[in-house]
């Protein structure tokens, strides 16, 4: 798989969680979460936009096997649970379930984030942030 | 006697729509012009008297002043000209955008014109570097729209029980619709078991729920009522329309079930001044069967979860209570990028001349058109009728 390569605007989050420390870019002022980051605050135009720290704890809300992989990259992993997350402080992600067998994850599924590097900087070279079945 | 938006009104005047193909020789501009000639022909204008161009980007790269080489091409010197790129909602998206622009003087005739070349003259597609979707999303294996429009199907199922047979049962009933099209590169009946029998893409979804993408191009003229009146066919008037761009990533959507329909296609009804029970006939997007579930409930067909036993066992055909994609869609027909969506604008049209020929609605007043784009981010609703 391939892996992100930071831009100036995203390049704390993924310094985040590269020190394991995962963290979403969060509104001071309203409050508001952003999926990604972004300059300033898309509800309230405030900015910056700071990194709020989650517990990494979150549940499926919904999930796809993927049989067919959409590149080369991916030839060697299907099948996987592609899936939408919601984080239990509120931000959604989207990721891969692993450690487990795609086909039983289900919506409900509590999950735990798992980044892939687990530690460790690479120069211009994110971790991915995967999530796991809670056990 | 409820008006359209547009003052003076306009209707869709002339419309060509070329056979799709899996591949094809000839580069988009070709192709662009293999379509508008006829539909300027249906319309019974020459392009001097066309004075206003929408066209699209092509999925296979666009470069830059792209209006006006198409114009130059076509023999076009138009007071209006501009590119629309809503996805899939696009072509839905140029017929109040012409319509806005005869209303405010701009022009009279504006050709919408729309193609995709597959094949060796597709040029490699253009993005940006750095892109947020890229970097949340599609780094983690999305499946193109396969893996969005999956992730929806499953929050479907989990909600309102709704089964990979009902899913089925769309393509099955849209199959049906495509027997006689010649256009349409599938039109072999279809069980729900064969459906079920193909292989899965990116689960629930299987392969023949998934629209085929091929070479294509479609083209339709918008013009001012008072020109309208005088051209060969009968117009199929602009009664009302709604937009709404939500999204563009899938985990910026709220709701995976719940799509911007609700909003577009209330407020298009609202403005042609008719219920959704006054519909003859639905031509709505279809680059999977889920797609049309949710755009079913969402405009109000039938209540919202309630589209899977809609759909079950359901015939979409002209005689049926709600006749839905009567030429048989893009699962049929196949999806040419962005000229695809093209395809619902046009039968809308051909059944409000009254020349849909096996699959003609009887007495067809009032179609209900729906265009969507990217991941459900992009919709466009038309409702468009014989009569203003």
């Amino acid at each position: 798989m391939r892996r992100p390569v930071p831009t100036p605007t995203s390049q704390a989050f993924h310094d985040a969680a590269s020190a394991g420390a995962l963290a979403f870019p969060r509104c001071t002022s309203c409050g508001a979460w952003a999926t990604y980051s972004r300059p300033w605050c898309p509800r309230c135009l405030h900015e910056p936009l700071a990194l709020s720290p989650v517990s990494g704890l979150g549940t499926v809300y919904a999930v796809t096997v993927v049989h067919r992989p959409p590149s080369a990259s991916f030839a060697d992993i299907v099948p996987y649970a592609f899936a939408i997350v919601d984080l239990d402080e509120g931000p959604r992600t989207v990721t891969i379930i692993t450690g487990c067998d795609p086909s039983i994850v289900r919506p409900g599924q509590r999950v735990e984030a798992s980044i892939d590097p687990p530690s460790g900087v690479e120069a211009g070279r994110a971790p991915l942030v995967f999530f796991r079945p809670l056990t | 006697m409820s008006h359209g938006p547009a003052t003076p009104p306009v209707a869709v005047t002339g419309l060509a729509e070329l056979a799709p193909t899996a591949t094809s020789d000839r580069t988009q501009l070709e192709l662009l012009a293999a379509v508008a000639r006829p539909a300027m022909l249906d319309a019974g204008l020459l392009p001097r008297a066309v004075d206003g161009l929408l066209v699209a980007p092509a999925m296979a790269g666009t470069p830059l002043t792209q209006p006006a080489m198409v114009a130059e091409y076509l023999g076009l010197t138009p007071s209006y000209c501009d590119a629309v790129d809503l996805g899939g909602a696009t072509a839905a998206g140029m017929v109040w955008r012409a319509g806005a622009a005869i209303a405010a003087g701009a022009c009279r005739h504006v050709l919408c014109v729309l193609a995709e070349t597959v094949g060796p003259w597709a040029t490699p597609r253009a993005f940006w570097k750095g892109l947020p979707r890229n970097e949340a999303e599609t780094i983690y294996g999305q499946a193109g729209a396969t893996s969005a429009y999956a992730l929806a199907a499953n929050r479907h199922a989990v909600e309102f029980g709704t089964t990979d047979e009902q899913r089925a049962a769309v393509l099955v009933a849209q199959r049906a619709n495509a027997a006689t099209n010649e256009l349409a590169l599938y039109r072999d009946p279809l069980t729900v078991d064969e459906v079920l029998a193909a292989p899965v893409i990116s689960s629930p979804l299987r392969l023949f729920e998934i629209v085929r993408a091929v070479s294509g191009a479609a083209a339709f003229i918008v013009s001012s009522g008072a020109t309208a009146v005088d051209l060969r066919h009968p117009p199929a008037w602009l009664r009302g329309f709604g937009e709404r761009v939500s999204h563009n990533g899938i985990a910026q959507m709220d709701d995976l079930t719940r799509t911007p329909v609700a909003d577009t296609a209330q407020r298009a009804m609202k403005m042609a001044g008719v219920a959704s029970d006054e519909i003859d006939v639905a031509e709505v997007y279809d680059c999977f069967t889920i797609t049309v579930i949710l755009t079913l409930e969402d405009a109000g067909f039938c209540p919202k979860g309630g589209g899977g036993a809609f759909v079950e066992g359901a015939d979409f055909g002209p005689a049926s209570a709600l006749p839905v994609n009567t030429n048989g869609g893009q699962l049929c027909m196949g999806q040419a990028g962005i000229a695809g969506g093209a395809t619902h604008v046009l039968q809308a049209v051909r059944q409000l001349r009254h020349a849909a020929g096996d699959v003609q609605v009887p007495g067809c007043e009032t179609a209900f058109v729906n265009g969507n784009g990217g991941l459900f981010g992009e919709q466009c609703s038309l409702v468009l009728g014989r009569s203003r």
